[in-house]
Order: structure tokens, then sequence, then C-alpha cells
């Protein structure tokens, strides 16, 4: 993954250090005797940290338990005709002729309906497939959206199933009219991703999807 | 068809509208014939609880014949069926822990964006409850969809009268599970705040568990007598100091178990409840949590608190020091229903629990207004409310 840095948000990380050295001196003052300790990395996922991760994308991730065996998970997944069913914003996803001209699912079309009702697509390949384990998928170079992601699947603990966990990169928009395209595209990523993984569990553990039967409440 | 829809507070109306219909193969439609108010109920009809919108129909406690049945359901058209009022699909993390009300499968998930936001998980769905549950079409109706209709319905045998059954389907084993939580030795004294009909099950409960002595509380006289008919004593909180009382009457000890069946629209005059009902009036969210205070703080040390009554929001000035000062245990939720079903109805059966000695009215699904206002405000004399649909083939 890329990371670019405009030199705004550098001027901006200089002020903010700027201040974070001042905050730490003046503390410092206060209680002269009180070191901080040396921050160690921690075992939580990096998408969870307080900071903002710099860069070209922004990163959403989501891990949910599954109460299914792990091969079973990976399988639905993997066959790209499932996503619907779950990702709520997909109108179908169509399976492409590989560059070999075979059909083996590892590049994929996808199309939604945007904000506005149209329909919109954007090619996706799997970039990496461990059968029973992840899969990785980016959209296509030159695509109106940059986006890349992951799903993984593992074994919970004994009796609990596979917990599965979709990691989703974005390009943060580029002006105003990218910035009004991805919007259009994908809505909210983490809550879009939140509501797929819910709507899979639901869909592997029960068989169906809870619904009142009408959209979300006006709540 | 004819349900009970909410309008807004103090506003409840029988409206014509669209039957329900199957929409997931698990699915099954009942026929009502006969639903009751709850207490929970009235804590909508009071508005205090969020994530209410007009015309939703109202409803939790029911039960009725199966009249059609989705692909998947593993009921029979004909079937009589007492409904739990928590949906729960039989096979999430929760479910296979019998921890039913914690069902990750039955809320929508467009609707679980809410709790999760403000509990930090998202709620089961429930019938006729909020949106904050999903908004489910409750069962104070001619006809309800039941989603997982293979997991929850009990299938209730010929020679049952409704009423003898019904309350299977929240206070009972809502009491009951309130009972267990209680953790209750020989030799025990459990005091029970609320003499409601969920106070009266968790009595009647603790008494079959074994409990030597049941103390209930409250200042309605008819509901007192209605515990001191099951075996409890009594304290009459507005005329008694009742945690000197308490003490008094366990030895100097305190009860090794206290019930709080009121939760969130507790009464009584003492200041903390004053400052709840202020701040509840400028929409805070705040629970008055006066009786699961006075609970705690009449606890025997190392004792147990079980909190069956509902609690939605926060409360001010819970009492952290003397739950941790006295090592005190505190167990609450909703009730795990279907994990009581056949017990409760293996006990009705045998003679062992009556549960129709609650009913003090019953009305046509028509006149429930009437039962609400006076559910709500003659709580003296209308005790639990029945309602009865045409297909009961009841009449007054
Ligand atoms: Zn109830
Ligand atoms: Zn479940």
């Amino acid at each position: 993954m890329t990371h670019s840095t405009s030199s705004k948000s550098q001027r901006t990380a200089a002020l903010l250090v700027a201040a974070a050295v001042l905050a730490v001196t003046v503390m410092g003052v206060r209680s002269a005797t009180a070191a901080r300790p040396q921050l160690q990395p921690d075992s939580a996922p990096a998408r969870t940290s307080k900071r903002s991760q710099p860069g070209r994308y922004s990163v959403t991730g989501r891990t949910v338990l599954i109460n299914r065996p792990r091969q079973e998970v990976y399988d639905f997944w993997r066959d790209a005709a499932n996503l619907p069913q779950f990702m709520e914003d997909l109108e179908s996803v169509e399976v492409l002729p590989s560059d070999d001209g075979t059909a083996t699912g590892t590049k994929t079309r996808w199309t939604s309906r945007n904000a506005i009702g149209g329909l919109e697509s954007v090619d996706i390949s799997i970039v990496h497939d461990m059968p029973g384990e992840m899969i990785a998928w980016k959209s296509a170079d030159g695509a109106m959206v940059d986006t890349r992601g992951k799903v993984t699947f593992s074994n919970a603990a004994e009796g609990r199933g596979t917990i599965v966990t979709a990691i989703q990169s974005h390009a943060a928009p580029g002006g105003m009219v990218g910035n009004a395209l991805a919007k259009l595209w994908s809505g909210d990523p983490a809550l879009q991703m939140r509501h797929a993984l819910k709507r899979l569990k639901m869909l592997l553990e029960t068989g169906e999807i809870a619904t009142v039967g009408h959209d979300a409440p006006k709540t | 068809m004819r349900a009970v829809t909410w309008h807004g507070k103090h506003d409840v109306r029988v409206e014509t509208v669209p039957d329900p219909r199957i929409l997931n193969p698990r699915d099954a439609i009942i026929e009502v014939t006969s639903t009751a108010i709850c207490g929970s109920d009235v804590h909508l009809y009071d508005g205090v609880v969020p994530g209410m919108q007009k015309g939703d129909i109202l409803g939790h406690e029911f039960m009725g014949r199966v009249v059609e049945v989705g692909a998947d359901s593993t009921l029979n058209v004909g079937e009589r069926v007492v409904v739990p009022f928590t949906i729960s699909c039989g096979s999430c993390f929760f479910c296979q822990k019998t921890q039913f009300s914690a069902c990750d499968n039955s809320n929508p998930v467009s609707a679980q964006d809410a709790t999760e936001a403000s509990y930090g998980h998202a709620l089961s769905g429930l019938f006729g409850y909020t949106h904050l549950t999903g908004g489910y079409p409750g069962g104070q109706a001619e006809y309800v969809r039941v989603p997982f209709s293979d997991v929850g319905p009990i299938v209730i045998p010929d020679g049952f009268e409704d009423d003898t059954v019904l309350f299977l389907s929240d206070i009972l084993p809502t009491g009951w599970m309130a009972a267990e939580n209680a953790e209750i030795e020989p030799g025990d004294t459990v005091a029970v705040w609320g003499c409601g009909p969920v106070g009266l099950f968790a009595i009647q409960s603790a008494l079959l568990m074994g409990a030597e002595t049941v103390i209930a509380i409250d200042h309605y006289p008819n509901r007192l007598q209605l515990a001191r008919g099951l075996g409890a004593k009594i304290i009459d909180y507005s005329q008694t100091r009742v945690s000197e009382a308490l003490m008094e009457m366990t030895g100097g000890l305190g009860p090794d178990a206290v019930i709080d069946a009121v939760g969130m629209e507790s009464h009584g005059f003492a200041p903390d409840r004053l400052l709840d009902r202020a701040k509840q009036a400028v929409g805070l969210g705040v629970d008055s949590a006066h009786a699961l205070r006075e609970a705690i703080y009449a606890c025997r040390k190392g004792g147990r608190v079980s909190v069956p009554g509902v609690y939605g929001g926060f409360s001010d000035s819970f009492p952290t020091g003397a739950l941790m000062q006295k090592g005190l245990t505190l167990r609450s939720g909703q009730t795990h229903v279907q994990r009581y079903s056949k017990e409760l109805l293996h006990r009705i059966a045998d003679g062992e629990i009556d549960t129709t000695f609650l009913i003090s009215h019953r009305l046509p699904l028509e006149e429930a207004a009437t039962g609400y206002h006076n559910f709500a405000f003659n709580q003296n004399d209308w005790t639990k409310v029945v309602l009865k649909t045409p297909a009961s083939g009841w009449s007054a």
C-alpha cells in the first residue's frame, strides 16, 4: 500500500508535534519526577489506533464471529454470485473471463446503485487467494474507485466457529469531483462493512436475514 | 386486521392495519386469541422509552393458533402456541449458550446501529417494542408474524385454558429468572421490591426455589395482599421505613438476596427520586432507580442483587461503593424465555404454579385503550389486563 503525504498535512503534523512537545514540557515542569515510559506497540490492530493513519488510503475494518466452519464461510464468500446477498448496496456481481480466458472468479464486475439511483460498475480482481484463510482484492487500474480489501478467516476458540475480519481501504478522494464521486459510489464504508458482515452472519447462521419488511427506521 | 397502535404519550388506539405476511422461510403467522398488557408496555405508554414511531403495533405477551407457515417453520397450521417476547435464532453464539435474549441475529441489521452505539452491543429483536429492538409489529393484534417460529413458540397441548399458559410469553419466566438470579439457598430471606406481575411471579418462584422467607415491598394494598396470598411477608413503604424494617426482620443481617422488580419508573418519595423525575421530565434518559438503590443498600454483605426491572438509560447516584464494599453480586437482563418454557409449562401442568390469580381484568381487544389507561393509573385494582380477540370466542 502506498502512502503519500500532502504538504498541508505535513504542516498540520508539525504543528501537532509542536503542541505535543509544549504539553509535555508543561507537564514536565509540574511533575519533573514522573518520567513518561516509552510507548510500546500494543496487541491491537492498527486500524483501532487513536492516531489517525496518514496516507492516501482511509482504512476501515471490522470483525465478526460466525458460528459456522471456516471452510464453509470462505467458500460462501469466494463465490462472487453470493456477495449481493449480504452486501446490500450491490445490485449484481458478474464473473469476467480471466486473462487466460477461463472464468475462475478472480476477475469480477461489481455493479451497485449510487445515491441518485444510477448504476455504477467497478472491476475487481482477486489478487491473493488462500483457500479457507484469506481473499484479497483490488479495483482495476484506472477505475473510478480506487479500493482494495481483504477478508481473513480464522478459527475461533473451540466450538465458537470462525472469526471473519474484513479490511477495506479507499483512496482518499482527489479534489471536489473525486470527493463527490467517491461518496456516490461508496456512502459510508465503515457502516456498509459493518452491515455486510452482520448480514453474512445472519445468512450463514440462520439461513435468512432478519427483516420487518420495510427499510431502515427513520430514527 | 385490528391492532393496538401507539401514537404518543398516553395515546393508544385500536385501528385497522394491513395483515402481516410471511417474509422469511422460518416465519409463521399466528392468529392471536389472548394477549396481555405488560408493565413494560406502560413504559411505552408513558413515553419514557425512546425509539417508538406513530402507528407501531404494541404487545409482546400473546398466544394463538398457527394459520400460516414458511417453508422452514416446524410448526403446523392449527397448533396452539404461546410466543416468547424475545425473538431468537437458536443458532448464534448466545442462543447456543441459552442466552436467548442476547441473540445476535434477530434484530434487523439497520436497527442494530442505535443500540450498538449507546450500549456497546446491539440488542436482539423483541415483539411490539421500540425500533431499537427491531420495531417488530406486536401481538396486541388479530394476527402476528413470528420469525424463527421453529425456535420460539411453545406448542400448547389440548386441555389448557389460554389464561393458564399465556404468561409463559414473558412475566412468568421473567419472575422465575429473577429468582434464579438471586441464587437462593436454604434459609435465605429474599426481599422483592414491586408487587407488579413480575414481582409476584418472582415471589412465587423464590418460594418454590426454597427461600425460607420472602418479603414483598410495595404501597398498593391490593398488590400487597396478592403477595401475602402467595406466602410472602409484606412491607408497605408508605407507612414503614423499609431498610430498618428489613434489618429488624432478618435478625440484623439484611436480606440474603434482593430483587428489583420495579425498574425505571420507580415510585417513592425519597429525595433521589425527585431528582430522577426532574431529569426524566427534561428528557435526559435518566432512569429512576430509587428501588434499586434501596435494594442495594438493604442487601446483606456478600448478598445477591437481581434486577428484572426494566431500565433503558443512565441512573444517577448509583451506589457503587455499597456494591463493592459489601461484596454484592449483581445479575440482570432481559429474560431468556426459551430457556424456561418447557420446565414452566410442566410446573403449570402439575398444578405447582397457578398464574391466573394475577388477572384482574379481561377486555375485548377493541377496548385496549381502557385497559392501558387503568393499568397505568389504577395500579392498585388493575393488576393484569388480558385482551381477548374475536378469534378466542370469549365474551364478557
Ligand atoms: Zn412483558
Ligand atoms: Zn441467536
